[in-house]
Order: C-alpha cells, then structure tokens, then sequence
C-alpha cells in the first residue's frame, strides 16, 4: 500500500505544478476573438486585450517596409488599419482579398498591432450558401479546367 | 494507374467493413478463424491504403495532371524525400517554423500521444498482469481521439488555417462519435471481470513506477494540448465571448512535461521489476549522471545558460550515456562468451530482442529530436530591404546581395534574388530565395532558400518588395540544430522498423520426456517436454 500511496504523492504533485503552468500560460497568452464592427463597441478595459480579429485584405493596401507591413482589413464595411510586426514572414495566402486573422493588441488611435498573421488556405471545402453538395467555384483557368482540358487529349 | 489506386480503396473499404463485422461475430460466436481473418482484414486495410497512396505518388512523380487532384497541387513543389509534414511546412511554406500548435497540427498530435502511452503501459500488463482495464481505455480513447481529429478539421469548430468553416459534417462526426463510446463501453463493461489486476506497484524505485508517470505525463500533455484546443468552443459556451489559447499556454505545460519524459526514458529501462536494489541504482545511474552533470557544468562554462535547454543537455547526455551502456552491457557478455568482438556482438544482441532494443534506438531518435527542438530558444531573425550591394550580417554570415532578377516562366512570374554568404571572411555558396506567382490560380508561392548544416540552418526569404523603392525585402533567420530535428525522426523510423523486426535466435531446446505426459501423476514441477520459445528475458 505504501508504494502505491507515494505514487499517489507524487503524481499530485506533477498535476499541481502543472495546473499552475497552465494557468500562467493561460493569462500570458489568452486571446479575445472580436470582428471589425465589434472593436468600435468595446469597453476601455477591453480596448487592453489581446485579441484576434478577421476581415478581408483590401486590394492594393499591402506595403513591405523595414521590419514591418502594413495593410488594411474591411468586413462588412468597416476598416481596421493593420501593422504587422511579427518575425515569422507572412502567409504565401496572404494577398489582396485573402480572408485574414490577426493577433495582437489595439492603439489607441484605432490601428491595430498584429503580432501574427494567418490568411486562410485556398478553401475548396467550403459549403455552398444553399446546402447543395460542394462543388468547386469554376472560373476560367482553374485547375479543375486545366485538368479536364488536359484528360480530354489523354487516353 | 489512377484506376489501381482507387480499386485498392474500393478493396480497403470492403475489408474495413469485414474487419470490423467478422470481428465482431468472431468474439460473439467464438469462432477463432473470423477473428483471425478479420484481424488479416484489419491488416489488409493499412496494406490497401499504402498502395493507393503510393499510386498517387507515383502521378505526382511523374507530373500525371489528368488526375485533378495532382494538377491542384502540383504548383507545391512536394519533397519527394521527407514525407514528415513538419518539414514540408519547414522548408516549403517558407513560415520559417514547424509547429505552431494549430489546432489541426494538434488534433493529430494527441492520438500519438496516448499511443505512446499504451505502448508503454501495455508492457506492464505483459510482464506483471496490470493496468488491464486502463490499457483497454487508452487504446478505446485513442481511436476516439483519431476520430475527434478529423472532426476538427473538417467541421470547422475550431478557427485554423487549416479548419474550413461551415459544414453540416459535425452532426455526423459526432454522432459517430456517440456511437464508438457505446461500444467502448458496452465491450469493457462485457469483459470486466477478465480485466482484473494480478499485481500491484511494489516500490516507487521500479521499472513500473516509471511506466506509471510516463503515462501519467503522457495523459496530462494530451489533456492539456486537448483543452487548450477546444477552449474557444469551452468558453463560448461557458461565458459567451471566444478566448483562444497559444503557443505560451502550449509551450508552458509540454516543455516541462516533455523533459520529465526524456528523465524518464533515461531512468526507466534501468529500473528492475518490482524493486531495483541500491547496489544496482548506483551501479547503473552512476556514470550516466556523472557524464550529464559534466556536459551541463561544460555548457555553462561556454556561456549556455538559458535553463530549459540547459535541462535539456544534461538530460539528453545523461540518457545516451544509459543506452549506450544498455547495448554495451549486452553486447559485453555476447562477446566474452561467442569470442566475437564487440561489434558483431551488438548486431547479435539487437537481433535477440528487437523490441526492446530497437526501442532503445527509438529513444535515441526522441533524445536527438529533443537536442534540435531546443536549439529553437537560440532562434535569431533579421528583415531588411537589400540594394545590390547592401549586406545583413546573421551569426556567423554576412548575407551580400549580388542581384535581383525576375526568372519568369510560363506557368508563373518570379522575384528572386542571388544572395552571396560568407563565413568569416570567405565566401561560402550562393542562396537564391524566390516568390513566385502561379499565373493559371494566382497562387503565390515561398521558395526558401536553405543552408542546413548540423550546428544550424541558414533560412533566407524572399519577403517582398518595399512599395517605395521597389527592391527585394529580405528576411534571414538563423535556426540552430534544426537538422538534428529531421535525422532523429529518421533515426526513430528506423528503430520501429528495427522493433517489429522478428526476434532471432530463439532458442528450441528438445528433451526426452521422463514420463507420459498426460499421466495423473505429472506435478505441476515437472518441466515440459519442450522448453518454451522466449521471446523476451525477465530483465526486459
């Protein structure tokens, strides 16, 4: 019985001291997923979080500088000003009207610090609006039609 | 060749589904020869899938796009000799990292995790009858975890670069889901009375206390990784507003975690059954701690002193010194008694116990792996806009850049730009990062350019160009150990395959019986006519 109690010991142990890593790891990186529409609504306690937010890359505002990037994220017609400061380069998705999600922390003069940048992969899994089975978006030169094209002339 | 592919699916479904009815049939009529064969199905599947795997590899080699699925890929450039997803998006993603603790990375992660802690733990049920109904339930939660992966994925619960929203797949995940805990548990509570402990833990110095905290930590990381995933879905339907968790939170639990780990694949095999003497501990710890404390005090000196790779370094030294004096141990004896040398000696003991040898070499993979994850907190970055001529010095290098040009095709439109690296003076080799376009999907694609050396990677991006000048952005990373990474993965491939190798050399000893063996009069002392096949020894 003795062996097995200090096993019990010592295992308590290992998952207290775990708990409280957890939970400092918790408080350190604990992110608030808010939109564009939602930023303007925010409490000033709020305003301090860390958080992440989704939009649209608008088309022409991304520019390289010297340790960062700047651009400009919209959805549903509200703009968030953008300045990327992270070390890791940006997403080869990341381009103009990528869906992209960034983290970090608001200024106060409304533009937004992004510490990380995700852009969405190339989605051809999405859901079409009206529930029918998925089918890839056709436009013209698409893989789907260079592969068709391609299989017509193969035996 | 694509229609073989998909006939091996097509098989692989119909033995899946015989797999799993004729086993369950088997055990319920007790019919041995549909238990057998459905485990053979079970084998067949994983044997059916490879091949049709290998069929789409084979149209991915030889550029095959009237298989829509190549022609959609096809603008990656696939690595034809590293299948290990890590460094693919390592190499070819030009993200600069290998793990981010995504939640789909994560999803695969955590069925592995009790994976490992099976195979651990079901060698205490081997040897000394214990942890039978836990073992049943961490192969049971495994296979759900499998299951709760895809279901990540593919229902989008869970924001990812990779999880795609909106899909009304999630009812049927988990239904499936609801459905396997079912039959979990209606199979364990079946079987219950079979599942009973022959032992118990004798000593906390023993081979099965150190299998008892490997699965302890083992399940505390899968529990932690597990939350940390789902707590945005936790705290939306606790509290209302999606807080998400990331790498700090990750980082903070499995770094100590995992150390504790490699202390115990250090300790462990070295542990007796039951109870390890103090003559034996001192005997066996002595030189392993001696030569990790001086590897940590040299490190020091060296100026090294950030404290988790510090730990690391002890550690991993102190755990080869114990496998090397495992396999020199073994191979001694051999070696004295066969008149071999030391060498031959180690191949014939490898090949007695493959398992538990080949196990070493898997730990040995795990130790190198670990080495190269830890040269992660020596991770150093540069960005800088480069004019012909301008430098950036990273290290060691000094990065001058030659040129920039646009090496365009017709598939695609490109910036690169010919960087010259010297080391110390003298120039080393050229590196040429690009950015490509993909003219057909305006796709944009990342070709990193990489010096990988033993000590450290040399990782040059093609970040873009600057909107104001129109010259190359240029980010250099400087990322140490990062090979020893890949070869340890290859090194632990290796040594699985080397411990589902067949044991050789087993012995069959025939002897005359003394007396008829079925008379009444046979005790339960008296030996069998045949000495039994070993597979393993009692000190495994």
């Amino acid at each position: 019985m003795k062996a097995q109690k200090k096993f019990l010991v010592g295992s308590a142990i290992i998952v207290a001291t775990l708990l409280a890593l957890a939970y400092v790891g918790y408080t350190q990186s604990k992110t608030y997923y808010h939109t564009i529409s939602e930023l303007a609504t925010l409490s000033a306690a709020e305003q301090h979080q860390r958080m992440r937010v989704s939009g649209n890359v608008r088309t022409g505002s991304i520019l390289h500088r010297d340790g960062h990037t700047d651009f400009v994220l919209e959805e549903q017609g509200k703009v968030l000003p953008v300045s990327y400061v992270g070390s890791d380069p940006l997403p080869d998705t990341f381009k103009d009207g990528a869906q992209a999600l960034v983290e970090g922390r608001l200024q106060p003069d409304g533009a937004f610090t992004a510490e990380q940048v995700q852009a969405k992969c190339a989605s051809k899994y999405e859901a079409s609006p009206t529930g029918a089975p998925t089918q890839p978006v056709p436009t013209p030169g698409t893989s789907m039609n260079q592969a068709s094209g391609l299989s017509a002339g193969k035996s | 060749m694509d229609i073989f592919g998909s006939f091996a699916l097509l098989l692989a479904l119909g033995a899946a589904v015989y797999a799993f009815v004729g086993g369950i049939a088997g055990i319920a009529t007790r019919r041995p020869l549909l238990t057998k064969t459905a485990r053979n199905s079970g084998m067949a599947v994983f044997g059916l899938v490879t091949l049709a795997v290998a069929t789409i590899e084979y149209a991915f080699f030889t550029d095959d796009f009237s298989l829509a699925y190549v022609a959609g890929h096809s603008n990656r450039a696939l690595p034809l000799y590293y299948k290990f997803s890590a460094h693919w998006a390592y190499a070819v993603l030009g993200w600069g990292g290998y793990w981010a603790w995504d939640p789909v990375e994560n999803a695969a992660l955590l069925p592995w995790i009790t994976g490992t802690a099976f195979l651990h733990s079901v060698m205490m049920q081997e040897k000394r009858g214990m942890m039978k109904v836990w073992n049943v339930w961490l192969v049971f939660v495994t296979f759900m975890l499998c299951i709760l992966g895809t279901s990540l994925t593919r229902t989008g619960i869970v924001s990812s670069v990779h999880a795609f929203a909106e899909s009304s797949i999630g009812g049927w995940f988990f239904t499936f889901l609801g459905i396997i805990l079912l039959v979990c548990l209606a199979a364990w509570f079946k079987n219950r009375d079979y599942l009973r402990s022959d032992n118990q833990l004798d000593s906390l110095v023993s081979r099965e206390s150190s299998f008892l905290f490997n699965n302890l930590i083992l399940l505390a990381a899968c529990f932690a990784v597990l939350w940390g995933t789902l707590f945005p879905v936790i705290s939306e339907a606790v509290n209302g507003s999606k807080i998400s968790v990331g790498p700090p939170f990750f980082n903070k639990v499995n770094v100590p975690i995992a150390l504790f780990l490699l202390l115990l694949t250090g300790v462990g095999p070295l542990l007796a059954w039951r109870k390890t003497s103090y003559d034996a501990l001192r005997r066996n710890f002595a030189w392993p701690l001696a030569g990790g404390a001086v590897a940590g005090a040299v490190a020091c000196a060296l100026g090294f002193r950030e404290l988790y790779p510090l730990i690391c370094l002890i550690l991993s030294v102190f755990v080869t010194l114990t496998i090397a004096a495992e396999f020199y141990r073994g191979a001694r004896v051999i070696a004295s008694r066969d008149g071999t040398n030391i060498l031959t000696a180690v191949g014939e003991l490898t090949m007695r116990n493959t398992r538990r040898y080949g196990g070493y070499v898997i730990h040995f993979g795990m130790v190198l792996i670990f080495v190269g994850i830890s040269g992660q907190a020596f991770n150093r970055d540069i960005q800088k806009e480069m004019n012909i001529g301008d430098t950036i010095a990273i290290g060691p290098y000094t990065i001058l850049c030659q040129n920039y040009d646009q090496p365009s095709t017709a598939v695609y439109t490109a910036d690169r730009a010919a960087l010259e690296v010297f080391r110390n003076g003298k120039s080393e080799m050229m590196l040429y990062p690009e950015h490509r376009v993909y003219l057909a999907s305006q796709v944009p694609e990342t070709e990193v350019a990489i010096e990988s050396t033993p000590l450290r990677d040399l990782y040059v991006v093609y970040a873009g160009a600057s909107p104001e000048t129109g010259k190359p952005v240029i980010h250099a990373y400087l990322n140490p150990l990062v090979k020893w990474i890949w070869f340890g993965g290859i090194v632990v491939v290796l040594g699985t395959g080397l411990a589902m190798f067949p044991n050789r050399g087993a012995a069959l000893v025939l002897r005359a019986a003394t007396q008829g063996a079925w008379s009444e009069t046979v005790s339960a002392q008296t030996a069998p006519a045949s000495a039994p096949i070993r597979r393993s020894d009692a000190n495994d």
